[in-house]
């Protein structure tokens, strides 16, 4: 019975957004906040989420609230093209979203969202020249000329076979 | 759009084996570089030739010693950006030889057995501040009769 249970959450503007647990589960910070209170009918504050955003990871979570738990550890198999259909479309914003749900992500800690846009974004760098990735990301390139040829010169068995 | 230093970590772990979009990112900026080089070392082509050559350089002078004077190490060569051997996960011995081997071979000493200096080069991988998590050996022979003295 205890996934019937509602709780209420509240963006960075103060919307509040009523979820089931078992979608807040998702995350890790709030399944540990909710274990740690116990029943209560009290608004959990997000003051780093806005409201937009929180509304993005609430479909999210929902959409998967019935995935099983990934095992956290498994970092040795990651490939970036295995993103199913719905979440391709979910990861379908303009790049300031993106950005915000990576944050939002990682702060509420639902590490499969974190992966799913960590990979849409190391998808968005791949077949990039540095300078496209550059203006892409609005970063600054602060080599010297003379560190960046040394990078290049000790790392250039990546670009031969 | 400046990214957090573990959500960039993160990132660059999903390119892990794709190693010329992580030599892109390389080039970046400096903190890029500093974090996907980690990324990208931590399992390297080490049967390429210029992926040993860039260990050679991260030999210490103790190792070094080991191959002897044979002219495989670049002499005038400029101090390494990073301490690339202290990245790597995973070595293999088989493609460590083959790497070796395809080195010597560009530098016309294809008559230097590569034993000599896989030792020193595994001395390398052994050494303190190294993340080596596997390591796989295969035939490996250590023959005192070359030049090499385990201190």
């Amino acid at each position: 019975m205890a996934e019937l249970k509602k709780v209420k959450l509240t963006s960075s503007e103060g919307t509040e957004f009523i979820v089931d647990r078992k979608v807040a589960e998702k995350s890790v910070l709030l399944k540990n906040m909710l274990e740690d209170v116990g029943e209560s009918d009290m608004a959990i504050p997000l003051p780093n989420v806005t409201g937009p955003i929180l509304n993005k990871v609430i479909d999210y979570c929902t959409h998967h609230r019935d995935d099983p738990f990934v095992n956290q550890e498994d970092d040795s198999k990651k490939v970036s093209d295995d993103i199913d259909d719905w979440d391709a479309e979910f990861c379908k914003v303009d790049q300031g979203t993106l950005f915000e749900l990576i944050l939002s992500a990682n702060y509420l800690d639902i590490k499969p969202l974190l992966d799913l846009t960590c990979k849409t974004v190391a998808n968005m760098i791949k077949g990039k020249t540095p300078d496209e990735i550059r203006k892409t990301f609005n970063i600054i390139n602060d080599f010297t000329p003379e560190e960046e040829e040394h990078v290049r010169k000790e790392n250039e068995w990546c670009e031969e076979r | 759009m400046v990214f957090p230093h573990d959500i960039l970590f993160e990132m660059f772990n999903h390119l892990y084996h794709d190693y010329r979009t992580l030599f892109r990112c390389l080039l970046v900026n400096r903190e890029w570089c500093e974090l996907a080089v980690k990324i990208l070392w931590s399992n390297p082509n080490l049967e390429h030739l210029k992926t040993i050559y860039t260990l050679l350089l991260n030999l210490n002078e103790h190792e070094r010693e080991m191959i002897g004077p044979s002219d495989i190490i670049p002499e005038d060569a400029p101090d390494l950006m990073f301490d690339y051997r202290s990245f790597i996960l995973t070595v293999s011995s088989d493609k460590l030889v083959e790497g070796i081997n395809n080195w010597l071979e560009h530098v016309g000493k294809n008559r230097i057995n590569s034993s000599s200096i896989i030792i020193p080069m595994l001395l390398m991988f052994l050494r303190e501040g190294n993340r080596l998590k596997y390591l796989y050996l295969d035939g490996v022979q250590y023959n005192r009769s070359h030049k090499c003295e385990l201190k």
